[in-house]
């Protein structure tokens, strides 16, 4: 009987090579490293738009308000129930005092024409710096 | 030629590229947010909605941008962005939708663009109370 006898088999990889080669390279573009952000844990008002007059708030509120202005620091004045805060600094120490006077203390913001987003995330910052959490957004906007 | 070593190198680069690129991070358009001490860590929570505003007020919502809030074409498709993510979630006894919004507005845009995404969350069929502000953390 003759004896037969067994090829070598081979197996073609260079398809596969490309295929993962076009895989790697689509990642590698298409890849967008995780960027560290946080954000402001801010709440808009339940009492207004269509759920008005059902909320009443039995504590008073403060008013802050934050105007453009370009000549004090970050380009912002800010003011509570219209007193105007020298800086960020004092605004914070003011915040504290009032927090401490009555924990419960409740603060709605109003932004007013010309301010932006930095400005304002800027007086968000110092407010929860100052333990005052319950912030929120007057929904109507003031002109200056 | 042995490429055992070489293809085995080249699948753990696919695997290293497919876990550091995040898909999740799609909603996240290229804008400059800012500086924020007390900026909690952003965990993105299930149905959390994003809007993007980039300096000249034009929206971007899931990759497609729009014009500036005062344009009708914006704010519908930001109408029924949030009344169709709305309608998906859990609502409180007031009506008021339970799921979280968050701005993501470039350290330049005028807050005024900020608001007008807010009156819309007031709106009817939309009512989301929970709205958050994007901003980088402080790692100083």
């Amino acid at each position: 009987m003759a004896k037969h006898e067994i090829p070598e088999v081979t197996m073609d990889l260079t398809p596969m090579i490309d295929c993962v080669f076009l895989l790697l390279i689509f990642f590698m573009v298409s890849m967008k490293f995780r960027v560290l952000e946080g954000k402001l844990v801010t709440e808009l008002p339940k009492d207004r738009g269509v759920n008005a007059g059902e909320i009443i708030d039995v504590l008073e509120k403060l008013e802050i308000d934050i105007k453009k202005d370009p000549s004090r620091e970050y380009g912002l004045a800010v003011y509570i129930n219209s007193q105007l805060q020298q800086n960020l600094s004092t605004f914070e120490a003011r915040l504290r005092d009032l927090k401490l006077q009555s924990p419960d203390q409740k603060a709605t913001l109003y932004p007013q024409i010309g301010v932006n987003y930095e400005q304002v995330v800027k007086v968000v910052d110092s407010c929860l710096s100052a333990n005052l959490t319950d912030i929120t957004f007057a929904g109507v906007v003031k002109d200056a | 030629m042995d490429m055992t070593p070489m293809i085995d190198c080249v699948f753990l680069l696919i695997i290293f590229f497919m876990i550091v690129s995040d898909m999740s991070q799609q909603d996240l358009a290229e804008i400059k947010l800012p500086v924020a001490k007390m900026a909690q860590k952003d965990e993105n929570e299930e149905g959390r909605m994003i809007v993007n505003i980039h300096p000249n007020g034009e929206i971007e919502i899931k990759r497609q941008r729009y014009a500036s809030l005062d344009t009708a074409d914006a704010q519908n498709a930001l109408r029924s962005y949030l009344a169709n993510e709305v309608s998906k979630g859990k609502k409180d006894e007031k009506g008021l939708s339970e799921r979280s919004l968050l701005v993501r507005a470039d350290m330049t845009t005028q807050f005024k663009e900020v608001q007008k995404v807010m009156q819309i969350c007031g709106e009817k069929g939309i009512q989301i109370y929970k709205v958050h502000l994007a901003a980088s953390e402080n790692k100083q």
